[in-house]
């Protein structure tokens, strides 16, 4: 009798898309939110005011795109 | 399918359980609470969103491509507006939603360059001193001399030395005119580019001078001026005291205007946040939306007081006057008293002159003296208390559309109860008092002696303006 035949190789699905990319896409917006509601929770609780916190909307911005870009291609 | 977000579903629970806090509790300041933490919403908001896409990513789910769409980012623009709005309709802000921005780099990280200037000007005992569109803080004394006399600092944002002494060559202060009206001139508006050039100034005249000023983004001190003073002014507190000439101010909007030993009439147009007049000879009149504490001791003239919301006028006020936020409490006023009001609880205690309230929504409070003087009170929606001395004399008619009434005075009073509404009727001979409450009780009782009155004479004042005048006083020192 022959052996019984080796498991066949288990099929792998094929590998997902990276995701990570489209992950950070889909991330931006809510975190530029919540930036945006941080900011101007300081400014009413006394502290910086908007009028000069703002660019940190732009910097969270950026570096979400950035992470964007770096994701699915590594270094 | 993806699954929708989760955050509509939750703001509908969160608003379901906000009106449901608020029918239980009436008394909730809700819109106050809103005006102050609306930006947690936002936080709220975001957090949500990147809790519910790290949930779906981890679940191999389809991510949507936009975290957040484009009818989304209108609905935060929307609350924005609104929350921006609401937070300085209800005073916790003078200016409008988000202030200045402040562009170009400059000053976050420019640095400040001092300049100081000196100017003077022979003048008659009583000249004209006009400030034209100044920007900064001034102190404005006067004293035995006959000339006017300029010192302090400028102050200039740029990014490197050369810039600033730039602008400041372009911006040479100017102690004009001839002797009879003298113009101090800051010529701060000629700064060309970006550099922002404020002072702050001490300025000595003499003590019959009149003051007029025009300028924005600063805070007026005049003191010991025999003269007139009038203020045209942007985002300005003002502070007055021993000013002899009457005083017109325009400053939109103020965080504080405080007037202490005027002699003149005080006529003030415009809006924003604090006020507070003591001792003023002349004849007083605000005209405007202040949304901060605003208050009043010792006015010899009349006053009239009208904004959005608030009504009010008087003869004199002996007494004080105070007006916190959904209040209007006061003692010892000389009438005839009209106070018409949509959103407050009116106290008044100590008065013996003639008295007309309308309220849309708010209780009544009243306690006078004797005797009694005519009054006509009506409330749409709250409760009525009258506090009567024992030996009043009235003609009283108390009525409910519906509520009840309540007679702890006793006879002459008699009680005519329906179902849901009631009438209190009775008199021994004196003025007419007419008390109606649409919806809300009403209740007349005898008054113990030695009730407090309803304004107390020192009341929290606005931290924020404390320290904004601890500051201003600290620079001006400098």
């Amino acid at each position: 009798m022959n052996p019984a035949p080796p498991n066949p190789p288990p099929i792998h699905p094929p590998p997902p898309p990276p995701q990570s990319h489209l992950l950070m896409r889909a991330l931006t917006g809510p975190l530029v939110l919540t930036t945006l509601g941080v900011l101007l929770t300081i400014d009413y609780s006394g502290g910086i005011t908007f009028g000069r916190s703002w660019p940190v909307l732009l910097i969270v911005f950026g570096l979400c795109k950035v992470a964007e870009h770096l994701g699915p291609r590594g270094w | 399918m993806r699954r929708g977000s989760l955050f509509a579903p939750l703001l509908l629970i969160g608003l379901g359980l906000i009106f449901l806090a608020r029918n239980i509790y009436p008394d909730l300041r809700l819109l106050d609470y809103l005006a102050k933490f609306w930006p947690l919403l936002l936080v709220l908001w975001g957090v949500l969103r990147t809790a519910e896409i790290l949930f779906w990513a981890s679940n191999k789910q389809p991510l949507p491509s936009r975290g957040i769409t484009g009818g989304e980012w209108m609905l935060v623009l929307l609350l924005c507006f609104f929350g921006g709005t609401l937070h300085v309709v209800r005073g916790f802000s003078g200016g409008w939603f988000p202030g200045t921005i402040e562009f170009g780099g400059l000053d976050m990280f420019g640095e400040s360059y001092d300049y100081s200037v000196n100017g003077e000007k022979a003048s008659v005992k009583a000249p004209h001193v006009v400030i034209e569109s100044f920007r900064g803080n001034a102190r404005i004394t006067g004293i035995d001399s006959d000339s006017v006399k300029v010192s302090g600092h400028k102050t200039i944002r740029s990014i490197d030395r050369d810039g600033a002494d730039r602008a400041d060559r372009e911006t040479p202060l100017e102690v004009t005119g001839d002797s009879g009206t003298v113009i101090i001139r800051t010529n701060q508006n000629r700064a060309s580019g970006l550099p922002r050039v404020t002072a702050d100034l001490e300025i000595a005249v003499p003590r019959g001078a009149s003051i007029e000023a025009h300028g924005r983004d600063g805070d007026f001190d005049i003191r010991s001026i025999d003269g007139a003073v009038e203020i045209t002014s942007q985002s300005t507190s003002v502070r007055l005291t021993d000013i002899g000439g009457p005083v017109r101010l325009d400053v939109t909007p103020s965080e504080l205007v405080k007037a202490v030993n005027l002699k003149g009439s005080l006529d003030l147009q415009g809006g924003g946040g604090d006020i507070d007049l003591e001792n003023i000879a002349g004849r007083v009149t605000i005209n405007g939306p202040y949304r901060g504490n605003v208050e009043f001791h010792n006015l010899g003239g009349s006053i009239h007081l009208k904004g959005p919301q608030t009504e009010f006028s008087a003869e004199r006020i002996p007494g004080d006057v105070r007006m916190p936020l959904g209040n209007f409490n006061a003692s010892n006023l000389v009438g005839p008293v009209d106070v018409e009001t949509k959103m407050r609880d009116v106290q008044i205690s100590d008065f013996s002159s003639a008295l007309n309230i309308t309220v849309d929504n708010g209780d009544i409070e009243l306690r006078p003296a004797l005797p009694l003087a005519r009054m006509d009170v009506h409330t749409r929606s709250g409760n009525i208390t009258l506090a009567l001395p024992k030996d009043a004399r009235f003609a009283l008619t108390a009525s409910t559309g519906m509520g009840e009434i309540v007679n702890q005075f006793g006879s002459p009073l008699v009680l005519d109860e329906a179902r849901r509404n009631a009438t209190l009727r009775g008199s021994n001979g004196g003025p007419e008092v007419k008390l109606r409450a649409d919806r809300g009780e009403i209740t007349v009782r005898e008054a113990l002696p030695n009730e407090p009155p309803f304004a107390p004479r020192f009341g929290p004042s606005s931290p924020k303006t404390l320290k904004n005048l601890k500051e201003f006083s600290k620079k001006i020192e400098q």
